[in-house]
């Protein structure tokens, strides 16, 4: 069956056009590297919520994390609730 | 007396082979008929024959398409012609014309061409198509170096017949690459075409993709990577006086909690050397230089990218100073004679004191490596006296020179030395080290330099004061980028390429525009290819069938394989890949051309408007006066009416950086032949902009007045 110009999906982030879920490949690679890393930032400072981590990931230019790691989490941020 | 014929590769090389095979080192340059007056064709007599010496430039036969029909793909059908029909602004017809006219008057054709898979191609091509010869009856000679000695015995003992299995290669390779380029580059740019009507030439081929793939995985590691927080005890103690910085046992914590708890255990106790301990190194003479180290080491050394260390070596060897550089080899033969060499090099007083020690020590028996190379020995100079060299010449001869004299070098000996220093229960460490021998280190000063450090006067039990201690907080950082020598070495590794083909093919990715700066980042457009590519037709940038291709042509070289069964094959591995892009072509077509429009527009996107927080400041034009101006999204919604003039000239750019006199994203202008510059957009109301610039604004109402900042 051929697929409909409205069955498209778009990436949230940067809004490519992607066959499935939510994210466009390197935004998907970029969220889940977030998701993994989380439990080691909550071990390094013993307390820290998803939207904390989310925060700093964001404001800090000292932290070296990648555009596409830092798109997905300003998305977060502004999009999603804790 | 005979007549022969020689096919050399370049001017610089015929005048010189011209030159030694001379008897009174004279040879005459014939006058030429205005047809080909600009190619030196040069006569000279020896033991009673007469040999004409013509160079080439480079290829003067190519592979072209041999059917009429456009642009299409597939494309199996190729054929052999003049270089100067297949390409506009080729200059190399006079030189067949010259090869042609003496083909016809002289029987004996050899071939002088650089001993290599291209050279192999260059002398072939013409001794088959401008002289007409059957290549079974062309003889080769075969020298390492452009020295007399080695010219006029290569000339006395020739090879009976030209490579014709290296040849073979060397043509399939052709073959192959073209077939690979042109239908690739095809396939990719026709499905833009037929998906969306539009033209976006894309190229690619068979070696480029899996190199820029590369580039792109390592990008798209960069790029996603999320780094973990960790913590560096930094300390320091006083030892006469002197304040010296001490390590911490581990390097990094990985706890907050950890990291206060060794300070607070440590803070205010005093340091006891609880033990010294040494062990010697003995750090073995380095092999000798082939292509692969000799770019490694120019790049460590003096920045140079691969390509500028290549042109440098070649001109070294037509210079006759170096021996042949396009060689893998680390092992010599025993043809050598290195004592020759090495007392030659000796009269340059550079190296006069180092040489002496190796003959008198009689060491002339060098480190050898694994690899091999049956057509060419390991770099290493000739022992002719240099004359003035360039700067970038002089560096690589010097490096090649000190690289020689190192590996008759005997072993350096070092010992490595470690204080550790209990605090209150935890270890701190210093590190020191000595040289006990410089062995084959003196001979490669300046290079392989090592630096001593000396321990300070402690003994086990002393006692000493920790004067400051605290953690620094850090982050585990992204893998690093390829540099031009990394990648080269990266494809090395994967047996991509050959080692006269690796520099040109990254220097083809910069010009495509596919790979940018000196640490090498995928531009959007190349990552764009990679990652349509591998969704839709991974073959096309598989490491693996490239590398099958490369041992494929291998064996033909070795004549274990024939030149038509490899060529066949990667027709029909061809045939499958096109096959099954075209069934996705529309598919491909429209992510390609997705990909660019996205690459168009984040081009234009400087990033958040500092006025109203909402829009985007771009770069844009004005539909009234076309000029170019830094505007923000947010105009489009009635949100915000920020906007600032730019310079019109060159190409502009985000430069993903932060006024930090305003805190407006700022911008990179590039224009040709000029240093690139930031400015920031905000310039009229920027404190940082200087009241001048300001004032020549106002008074010349142009945006070319702004000063900017210059890149690093």
């Amino acid at each position: 069956m051929r697929r409909r110009n409205s069955d498209l999906r778009k990436c949230l982030v940067c809004q490519s056009t992607i066959e499935k879920g939510d994210y466009c490949d390197a935004h998907n690679i970029a969220k889940k590297n977030l998701e993994k890393r989380f439990n080691e930032w909550q071990n390094a400072f013993g307390k820290l919520t998803w939207r904390e981590y989310l925060e700093r990931l964001v404001n800090d230019p000292e932290i070296p994390i990648g555009d596409w790691a830092k798109e997905v989490a300003d998305y977060l941020l502004k999009n999603k609730k804790e | 007396m005979t007549d022969y014929l020689c096919i050399s590769e370049k001017p610089t090389a015929a005048k010189r082979i011209a030159t030694a095979l001379d008897q009174n080192g004279k040879p005459k340059k014939i006058p030429t008929p205005p047809s080909f007056k600009k190619v030196p064709v040069w006569e000279s007599f020896r033991g009673g024959n007469r040999i004409i010496t013509i160079p080439a430039l480079g290829h003067l036969y190519s592979t072209v398409e041999d059917s009429a029909g456009g642009w299409h793909y597939p494309a199996f059908s190729y054929k052999w012609i003049p270089s100067y029909l297949a390409f506009e602004k080729n200059n190399t017809r006079p030189f067949i014309l010259a090869f042609k006219k003496y083909g016809k008057e002289i029987d004996n054709v050899i071939v002088a061409t650089d001993y290599d898979l291209e050279g192999e191609v260059i002398g072939a091509s013409i001794a088959k198509y401008a002289c007409n010869q059957e290549l079974t009856n062309v003889k080769r000679m075969k020298f390492s170096t452009l020295t007399d000695s080695d010219i006029v015995n290569s000339f006395l003992n020739p090879s009976p017949t030209v490579d014709i299995n290296l040849a073979n290669a060397g043509f399939t390779r052709h073959e192959i690459d073209w077939l690979y380029g042109i239908n690739l580059t095809r396939a990719l740019t026709l499905a833009i075409k037929h998906s969306t009507g539009r033209y976006k030439l894309i190229t690619t081929g068979r070696v480029q993709g899996p190199t820029l793939k590369f580039v792109a995985d390592k990008e798209r590691d960069i790029q996603t990577f999320v780094p973990i927080p960790r913590w560096a005890i930094e300390a320091s103690i006083v030892v006469d006086g002197e304040e010296i910085q001490i390590e911490y046992n581990k390097k990094f914590i990985t706890t907050l909690a950890e990291a206060d708890k060794i300070i607070s255990e440590t803070k205010n106790y005093d340091g006891k050397v609880s033990d010294i301990s040494s062990r010697d190194i003995i750090q073995k003479p380095p092999l000798p230089f082939n292509l692969g180290t000799l770019q490694s080491e120019a790049y460590r050394y003096f920045g140079y990218s691969p390509s500028r260390t290549l042109r440098a070596a070649e001109a070294l060897y037509l210079n006759a100073l170096i021996s042949y550089p396009r060689t893998g080899s680390q092992q010599f033969t025993t043809a050598i004679n290195h004592k020759e060499i090495l007392t030659e090099l000796g009269k340059n007083t550079t190296y006069r004191n180092r040489i002496g020690k190796l003959i008198s020590a009689g060491q002339f028996k060098p480190t050898f490596g694994k690899k091999k190379d049956p057509a060419h020995p390991p770099i290493h100079p000739t022992g002719k006296k240099t004359g003035s060299l360039s700067g970038e010449q002089a560096n690589i001869y010097n490096l090649i020179v000190c690289r020689y004299m190192a590996i008759f070098g005997s072993p350096a000996m070092k010992k490595s030395l470690r204080l550790d220093i209990n605090v209150n229960g935890h270890i701190f460490y210093l590190r020191g080290m000595k040289v006990l021998k410089k062995g084959w280190l003196e001979f490669y000063a300046p290079f392989g330099k090592i630096d001593e450090v000396e321990l300070p006067d402690l003994a086990v039990g002393d006692v000493v004061k920790l004067i400051g201690i605290d953690h620094r907080q850090s982050y585990t950082q992204p893998p690093a980028r390829y540099n031009p020598n990394s990648l080269l070495k990266k494809m090395e590794d994967e047996e991509l390429g050959t080692k006269s083909t690796r520099a040109s093919i990254i220097d083809i990715l910069y010009s495509r525009g596919y790979i940018e700066d000196e640490s090498i980042n995928a531009t959007d457009l190349g990552f764009s290819v990679i990652d349509t590519l591998e969704k839709n037709s991974p073959d096309i940038i598989s490491v693996d069938l490239t590398r099958n291709l490369e041992k494929d042509m291998e064996n033909i070289t070795t004549g274990e394989k024939a030149r038509e069964i490899v060529l066949m094959d990667s027709i029909k591995q061809l045939k499958v890949i096109l096959e099954n892009f075209h069934k996705k072509e529309k598919i491909i077509g429209a992510a390609l051309q997705e990909q660019v429009q996205n690459l168009k527009q984040r081009q234009r996107m400087l990033g958040k408007c500092p006025i109203c927080k909402q829009g985007e400041l771009i770069i844009t034009r004005s539909t009234s006066t076309k000029k170019r101006f830094v505007g923000c999204t947010g105009y489009y919604k009635k949100l915000c009416d920020w906007s600032a003039p730019i310079p019109q000239q060159g190409y502009a750019s985000p430069a993903k950086k932060m006024c930090k006199d305003c805190g407006f994203p700022m911008l990179t202008i590039r224009r040709k032949s000029k240093r690139p510059f930031t400015i920031c957009p905000n310039w009229l109301n920027c404190p940082g902009t200087p009241d001048e610039v300001i004032q020549n604004y106002k008074n010349n109402k142009s945006a070319e007045a702004v000063i900017g900042e210059e890149e690093e």
